[in-house]
Parts: structure tokens; sequence; C-alpha cells
């Protein structure tokens, strides 16, 4: 088994026929980790691997060099923001917290110290007393991260985090994420916004159907996507002029046109999105609507995979 | 200028022990119903037979009224019997809401995430339940039985009877870990605690039900011991006699025995952080 903060050898969890990790071999090493995926990749079956809320089907996973599965001491030094909500509706956000570190076994003093100074962290202080039934969607998100967060652990998992908050909430809770791992916590992160990861760490690692698809530095892994061609179409008044005089244009690789535009292929995205207005302009065509149907994680996934 | 440590540095304090996490959990659920007046009203009103046993042990004893009441060892269990219907009534409400409440709002993996197993899960969810069950049951028992040392005149009592805590302790306890495991079971099989109520009072009242109609059709009463309530009649004179008369004791015994085993195994299937659906 290789040594890391998480550490998966020949790691498989199956659902009846269904494969939610599929034969993973990893080592995640110190500070942020981005878990990169389209939904249904495998990302939070990973994760609940990774807490020991399931047990892998085959394999193993080793958190802080201690095997997770049916160890609860390890819990002690790990926390787990989920994405899903799991709430008493009537509690409010302190009792809720305070209730979950207590399992801890912090005293009862102390749980409530640590919860105030989560719900502090996470800047839920002001509405510490409202009913979680009461919150916004981003206020839960971050109610589940002040339990996550509450008793200072090591290794902190976090499953979606920024679902559902404002860009404001995002901000903060992307700050808060650095501030972490700046104070020497291992955090792994998932999400299927690939500049939400970027935002915050360098470090990924891609996951399709359950299997780690690339991992490393997120810079190394956009050259590497780069070298794939990127489709842009592009609907216009007149496309056959404007297939014209693409034709002639260094960084258009590829080329399909049909009666409500031009689909291009380019293996320099940057370059051609630059170059198109001025393009586009000398011709006077009228440019009606500009989609990028490889512009998501599926598509760069779909390149990996290829 | 000062250099700060920004490295991890853990948590230096005490924790409670790893063996008592459970109580965790059976102490914020008693302080739940604890805090709710609608359950205080229904512990005092199932104080009364308590009070009114307490009653008939002072009566007993004055001198106008010898022999108005023989206070023995069916006394004692008289008065567990009589507490059974709100036993049952412990493992509607709460009892079968417990875990149900759990598996609705997905909050069983963030107490599986914490330092606690799912066997520390369910002995808290189970301590609730046993910890009313045993202001109901056992406290008064005991609380009647040591009255009745105080207001005897000689030791013929306690001589007579000391096995009698015992038998009220072990009773009490069979009892409520029966109904009370039964009522987490059914409590797990659904996500609603309103039909995990339903179907653990259907499981009391339907075998019963089989239980009586089975030994009226065939005449055969062993079928007694399909009945809940008989098993656990039956399992009463093991602790307070009539072994003799009861014949059906071991079988019930057994049934009651394989009914704690099945809900456990319920439990063991059901009690999980994540719902797998396969």
């Amino acid at each position: 088994m290789q040594q890391g903060i998480v550490a998966a050898s020949g790691l498989s969890r199956w659902y009846g026929q269904v494969i939610g990790i599929n034969d993973v071999t990893l080592s995640i090493g110190p500070g942020i980790t981005g878990l990169l995926g389209p939904n249904g990749a495998g990302k939070s079956t990973f994760m609940k691997l990774m807490t020991g809320q399931i047990r892998p089907s085959r394999g193993e996973v080793t958190v802080l060099g201690e095997p997770v599965w049916n160890n609860p001491h390890i819990m002690k030094r790990m926390g787990f923001c989920p994405e899903q909500d799991a709430f008493y509706w009537s509690m409010s956000g302190l009792a809720w917290v305070e209730g979950l570190i207590s399992l801890n076994g912090y005293s009862r003093a102390e749980s409530r110290q640590l919860a105030l100074a989560a719900l502090d962290a996470v800047g839920l202080l002001d509405r510490k007393d409202d009913k979680i039934g009461a919150y916004s969607k981003g206020m839960r998100q971050r109610v589940k991260l002040a339990q996550a967060i509450a008793h200072d652990p090591e290794v902190l998992i976090l499953d979606e985090p920024l679902g559902g908050m404002d860009p404001i909430g995002r901000r903060q809770t992307i700050r808060m994420i650095k501030d972490w791992a700046a104070r020497g916590r291992h955090i792994i992160v998932s999400s299927h916004i690939l500049h939400e990861i970027e935002s915050m760490t360098a470090t990924i690692l891609l996951v399709n159907h359950g299997r780690i698809v690339a991992e490393g530095n997120v810079h190394e892994i956009r050259e590497l996507i780069e070298e794939h061609p990127h489709r842009i179409f592009i609907q216009c008044d007149d496309p056959r002029r404007l297939a014209g005089r693409l034709v002639g244009w260094p960084v258009v690789a590829g080329m399909r046109l049909d009666a409500e535009g031009v689909e291009v292929q380019t293996s320099k995205p940057d370059v051609f999105f630059n170059g198109l207005p001025d393009l586009v302009l000398a011709d006077q065509v009228k440019v009606t609507r500009l989609l990028s149907p490889d512009d998501n994680l599926q598509a760069i996934f779909d390149y990996l995979v290829k | 200028m000062p250099i700060y440590d920004q490295t991890y540095r853990p948590y230096r304090g005490s924790f409670e022990p790893h063996t008592m996490r459970w109580w965790t959990i059976a102490k914020a659920g008693l302080k739940h119903y604890m805090s709710r007046k609608l359950f205080l009203l229904f512990l005092f009103i199932a104080t009364i037979p308590a009070i009114v046993r307490g009653v008939l042990i002072w009566l007993s004893h004055q001198a106008a009224m010898t022999g108005f009441q023989i206070i023995d060892a069916s006394f004692y269990r008289g008065y567990l019997t009589w507490q059974g219907p709100f036993l049952l009534l412990i493992c509607i409400w709460p009892g079968a809401i417990l875990i149900a409440r759990d598996l609705k709002s997905n909050a069983i993996q963030l107490y599986l995430c914490r330092p606690l197993t799912r066997r520390d899960y369910v002995i808290g969810k189970f301590a609730i339940i046993a910890g009313i069950g045993t202001l109901l049951l056992p406290v008064p028992g005991l609380l009647l039985f040591l009255m009745e040392i105080g207001l005897s005149d000689n030791m013929d009592f306690v001589v007579n009877n000391y096995w009698l805590p015992l038998s009220i302790l072990g009773y009490s306890a069979v009892v409520i870990a029966g109904a009370g495991l039964l009522a987490l079971a059914a409590s797990s099989m659904t996500k609603s605690g309103r039909y995990a109520g339903l179907l653990f009072f259907a499981i009391v009242f339907v075998s019963q039900m089989i239980g009586t109609v089975l030994r009226l059709i065939t005449g055969n009463q062993a079928f007694i011991v399909l009945s809940l309530p008989e098993m656990v009649n039956q399992t009463g004179s093991l602790f307070f006699g009539g072994f003799g008369e009861q014949v059906y004791v071991i079988p019930s015994l057994t049934m009651y025995a394989a009914l704690i085993a099945l809900s456990l195994w319920v439990l063991k299937r059901r009690v999980k952080a994540v719902e797998i659906v396969t």
C-alpha cells in the first residue's frame, strides 16, 4: 500500500451490478486535493469509503496510515461534510453542532465552546439559535461545514461543500479552506465544477466511471486537454461565407457546415476566441449564437478517456 | 519578530472513554423527551398504578384493614404486568421514531463519521427506551418492595421474599429488552416514525391474534407461544414462580429469545451510514 494522507490499494466498491469505484490505487499527499468528476463519477462513493461509511467490496483505504473501515478511533482525526442534507430541522444550528461534537467525547462545556467557535468560523454565529429549518440552502451548507471543522480535525473531507452557496459564501468558504490548509490540515474536497477546485488547489484527482482518469497538477492536466481539438459552434446568418474565411485560419483544425452555422474544431480555443470578433467584423457576418459544447467537465473526461 | 508554529496542533484535553460514547446519544434523547410537557404528563399517568399499589400496601398495614390485601410475589408481578401497556406506548412513542427519524434526515452518516460504532449508536438509542422503561417498571417496583419492608413489623416478608428484587429487575430487563429492541427494529425498517409505530403495534397485536385464533381452532394450547404478550406473561412465571403451572415457559422463552435475535439481526442489516439500493 502506498503511504499518504489517504491511500487506496485496489479499492473497489460496487452496488449490485453498478460500479461505484473500480480498482483504484492512489496516494493523496498533504494539503488540499480536489476530487473532480461529473455527477455519478464515483466521487461520493470514494468519500464514503474514505470516511468508513461503507465497506470496500475489494481492496483497502487508509487515512493517516490507519485503515478506516471499522476503526472509529481514526474518526477523531477526521471531519466530514456530506453532500446531502442531514439535519434535525427543528433543532437550532448551535444545538445540532454541539450535539454532534459531543459524540467525539468532549464534555458539554467543551462541546459548546467548540460549536460556537465553528459557527463563528463559518459566519453563522448571529444565527446560531435559529432553527435549521429556517436556514437558507447556503446557511445549511455552512452549518454542515461547522460540524465538520468544530473538532479541528487533521483531515477534512468535504463533499461538494460549495453547492447552493451564493458567490460571497463561496468566496468565504474557499478562503476558509485555504486558511485551514495553511495551518497544517489536509483537505480533500470534491466538486464537479473545475474552476471551483482550481480556486482552492492545483492538485487534483479526476474521477470518471469509478476510475481515476488523471492525477496531479491541474495545469499539466489542462495542457494535456489542450492537445485535443475543442469544438465551437457558431450560429450565424451566412455560414458558408464564414466557413470560407475560417478555412484559411491556421488554428482551425477541422470544420462542419450546416444550415444554422459552422462547427469548428480547434486545439487553441483561447486564440480562436480572441481572433473571432475581428474575423466576423471584417466579413460583416451576423453571429447570433456562440456555443462551446466541449466547455464542461464531462467533455474533459471524454477527451481523457478516449 | 516572533515566528508562530503554523502546523497542526491536536486537541490536548480529555475525552470521555469510548466505552461510554453511547451514553451521549442516550443522554441527549432522554433530555429531549424529559423536557416535553406531553411526555411528562404521560410519565405522571404511568405513575398512578404505582401510587395506587403504594396506597394498597399502606392500607394492608392498617389495623382495621388486616387481610385487605395480601402482599406477596403476585402483587409485584401484577404491578409489572399492569405497566406493560405503558411500556408498549413508550415503544411506539418515542421508541419507534428513534431510528426512523435519523434515516429520514440522513443523520446516521453524521453519527458514524464520528468515533462511534453502529453498536454504540444502537445501544444509545436502546438506552433511551430502557431508561424510560426503568422509570416505569423496576424503579417503582423496588420502591414498593422497600415500602412493604418499611411498614412491616417483623422480618417475615424479607425472609420469604428476599429474591423478589432480583425477580423484579430480571423480569423488567427481559421485558424492556424484547420490547425495546423490537421497537428499534421496526423503527429501522422505515423512514416514517408513524409507520414504524404502526408496524410495532401490528407485530404485537397480530401475533396475539394469530396465537389466539390458532389455539381456538385447533384446541392446542401450545399456540399461545406465538402471542407476544403471552410470551412475556409466560416468561414472568420464570421470575415470580408458578413455573409448574405454566407449561409453556421454555417454548415461550425460546420464542422470545428468537424475537430478540431477529430484532438484532434487522438492526445490523438496517443501521448503516448510507442506504445502499442495489
